[in-house]
């Protein structure tokens, strides 16, 4: 792991813009905890941003609910290109224990395309580092 | 003076679920606010019915992330009620101190994020640091940092090792140490005096009238605990305090958490000195009822309550959750009048709403017939500075 | 006062308004009443008894008829306030003059069980969508989803 972030802290610094459709806030809080000095990745160049004018990579958390499903897609179509997609755990992926729910359409991919998953129910942060450390490895590489 | 209708709904940074206000305005001052909610409405309660009981367990404990263990002490001691069993001492003891824990860390999620809305960042540093010893104790005791799957109908699901209460004990010492840095903080720095003194002001009466719940009422004086009210798992046998400020507004609100939170350490260090021994669940039958129950616990944000209807079989008839937050919406409308615009994220903030804010805020200029959109991060950076300029606060 | 004393005070104090008073549990009170005499019930609780603080509203599907539970939460007891609706006319009055806490919870109700509150200041939806029309009480037993006629299957897990 640690080559992976010397070589992607070289490539650049990615802009994250954190969006919760409709999660419970156990993902969103881990997100955020990966931020916090216990693990700290801004000092990886990893910024949350507060725009989706200004990010690069959107992190989405939540099964997406009736409400919220325009509005993603809203930001989605208002991110510059390049920009990528980061799903944050079980209930974007595929609706986890809501799926069924009568307002809830299940997993992100159905309403935006996604480029990394990162499972867990919620994922630890470290493992959400990686998830962008993979995906950005892996964009690097091609 | 020209009104403007402000939809706010910003983005924040720091965790939660989208809602959105429309703020009508009069320069700076708040006339009239409305929340629309329901952006994370999924549908749980229906769900329940399709579900055996040991399923909504773990369904019950994705109603919040951050509060979920107290949404499956209430799931299971509501079916416990029903059921008429009583889960051990030890068991019950045990679900206390997880509850406890979490209440800990929730408090320091709060403290931290209210600085980051003041532009504290330090605080919001500082605790979200200090909230990572609860974390770990509680992956220790549990295997996880957030969901737990430690509650069942019956008991706890795991016991605890004397390495582990040990390690409890420690952790709690050193946070102790911590908290009176917060306290003092609380008390006497300047940022936050500034941002809170005064703001938001809910009265007595109204804080009754409007039934709001938790920190927000006991800030405005009334009080009023469900685990000294009504007690339910071990709480009737612990000592403890039920914190209350006379001073209304934001800052009691800030004084009040952090003296809870220094409580609630002080009962996990009671509990694990005197933890009795025994098992730590009893068998249930799979199918439940008939009958009914109700059930109430303090969540970290208020008064979190359960009914279950139950019909015989291994489903639920009919479960009902009514979350804290939904009871202090409508003081939150209350206190945003009269606010100004700067004050918008720390009177919202502060009854710690298990919501976060999506939309962008569309400022209307009626007179000019312009409009703009604003961003969460503008909202609160606007009243950052709004308050670096203000002369006599 | 034990519950067992409160709810003879009950019985005696409410007189004709309410059907029965019983007590299941410690701390947990249910009186049962007609829908006409909710209102009566309500405001004798509030102005006799100090009652201020509504919890929530739980409303049930009982097949042809619909039931509301008004949780009212007074010092350390439960009063639950048992009102049954026909399905053919499920309306009840509002009781946000006497209790305005309970306006979110009626627009709840109303909006997921399809009960008709009379009198309520501001019935908009609450929890559902904007663009939820007529699409019927999701709440309700008989409710099919129509994206998904088939509930999803389940199987018991173990504990």
């Amino acid at each position: 792991m640690l080559d992976n972030l010397v070589k992607w802290s070289r490539v650049k610094s990615p802009w994250v813009l954190h969006f919760n459709s409709g999660s419970c806030n156990g993902c969103d809080i881990e997100i955020l905890a990966a931020l916090m000095p216990r693990l700290d990745a801004e000092r990886f160049g990893v910024l949350l941003q507060g725009t989706p004018r200004h990010a690069d990579v959107l992190v989405c958390t939540g099964p997406v609910t009736a409400q919220m499903k325009d509005r993603l897609i809203r930001i989605y179509e208002q991110m510059p290109e390049p920009k990528f997609v980061v799903v944050c755990g079980e209930c974007g992926i595929s609706g986890a224990v809501f799926d069924g729910c009568y307002n809830v359409e299940g997993g992100i991919d159905k309403v935006i395309p996604v480029n990394a998953y990162i499972p867990g129910c919620p994922p630890k942060p470290e493992a959400i580092l990686d998830g962008v450390v993979k995906l950005l490895t892996a964009l690097k590489e091609g | 003076m020209a009104e403007v209708r402000i939809p706010i709904g910003p983005q924040h940074p720091a965790l939660k679920e989208p809602e959105r206000f429309m703020i009508t305005v009069e320069g700076e001052t708040v006339v009239d606010a409305d929340i629309k909610i329901g952006h994370i409405h999924r549908g749980i309660e229906k769900l329940a019915e399709t579900k055996t009981y040991v399923q909504n367990q773990y369904l019950t404990e994705r109603i919040c992330g951050i509060c979920s263990f107290t949404h499956t002490t209430n799931f299971c001691q509501v079916t416990e009620y029903v059921l008429g069993t009583d889960p051990p001492p030890r068991g019950l003891y045990l679900r206390t101190l997880v509850n406890e824990l979490e209440r800990i860390h929730s408090h320091l999620l709060w403290l931290g994020v209210a600085g980051h809305e003041m532009g504290f960042d330090t605080l919001f540093m500082y605790s979200w640091d200090d909230r990572e010893i609860v974390q770990d104790i509680l992956e220790h005791l549990t295997g996880n940092r957030v969901n737990y799957a430690y509650n069942c109908v019956g008991g706890v699901r795991r016991d605890i090792t004397d390495a582990q209460k040990q390690m409890i004990i420690r952790g709690m010492d050193a946070l102790l140490e911590r908290m009176d840095y917060y306290v003092k903080v609380a008390l006497n720095e300047k940022t936050i005096l500034k941002r809170t003194q005064g703001v938001g002001i809910l009265t007595t009466e109204d804080a009754k009238r409007l039934c709001a719940v938790g920190p927000r009422l006991r800030a405005s004086n009334v009080k009023v605990d469900v685990r000294k009210d009504d007690p339910y798992a071990a709480y009737g046998e612990l000592p403890f305090e039920v914190i209350t400020s006379d001073t209304l507004d934001v800052h009691a609100q800030v004084v009040v958490r952090a003296l809870e939170t220094v409580e609630s350490i002080k009962m996990c260090k009671y509990m694990m000195q005197n933890l009795p021994a025994g098992e730590i669940r009893v068998k249930v039958p799979k199918k439940v009822g008939p009958g009914e129950a109700t059930s109430h616990t303090e969540a970290p944000r208020g008064e979190d309550i359960h009914h279950l209807r139950a019909n015989g079989t291994d489903k639920p008839e009919r479960l009902k959750v009514r979350a804290p937050t939904l009871a202090n919406i409508l003081n939150v409308q209350h206190t945003l009048k009269g606010a100004n615009i700067a004050d918008i994220p720390l009177v919202v903030a502060g009854i710690d709403p298990c919501m976060g804010c999506m939309d962008r805020v569309l400022i209307i200029d009626k007179d000019r017939e312009t409009s703009k959109v604003w961003e969460k991060e503008e909202l609160r950076k606007y009243s950052i500075e709004w308050y670096e300029g203000e002369p006599h606060r | 006062m034990t519950t067992q004393e409160m709810v003879q005070k009950l019985t005696g104090s409410l007189g004709a308004m309410v059907d029965s008073v019983e007590s299941p549990k410690e701390r947990r009170v249910y009186i049962n009443t007609k829908r006409e005499n909710l209102l009566g019930v309500v405001k004798h609780l509030k102005e006799q008894y100090g009652a201020y603080h509504i919890s929530t509203i739980t409303s049930f599907d009982n097949g042809d008829e619909l039931e509301l539970l008004y949780h009212v939460f007074i010092d350390t007891t439960f009063m639950s306030i048992r009102v049954k609706l026909p399905k053919s006319d499920p309306t009840v009055n509002t009781i946000t003059p006497i209790l305005p806490g309970a306006v979110l919870y009626e627009r709840e109700i109303s909006e997921l069980m399809g009960v008709k509150v009379k009198g309520h200041p501001d019935m908009r939806l609450l929890l559902l969508p904007e663009n939820w029309g007529n699409k019927g009480f999701p709440l309700r037993k008989d409710w099919v989803d129509p994206r998904r006629p088939e509930p999803p299957a389940t199987e018991g897990g173990d504990a």
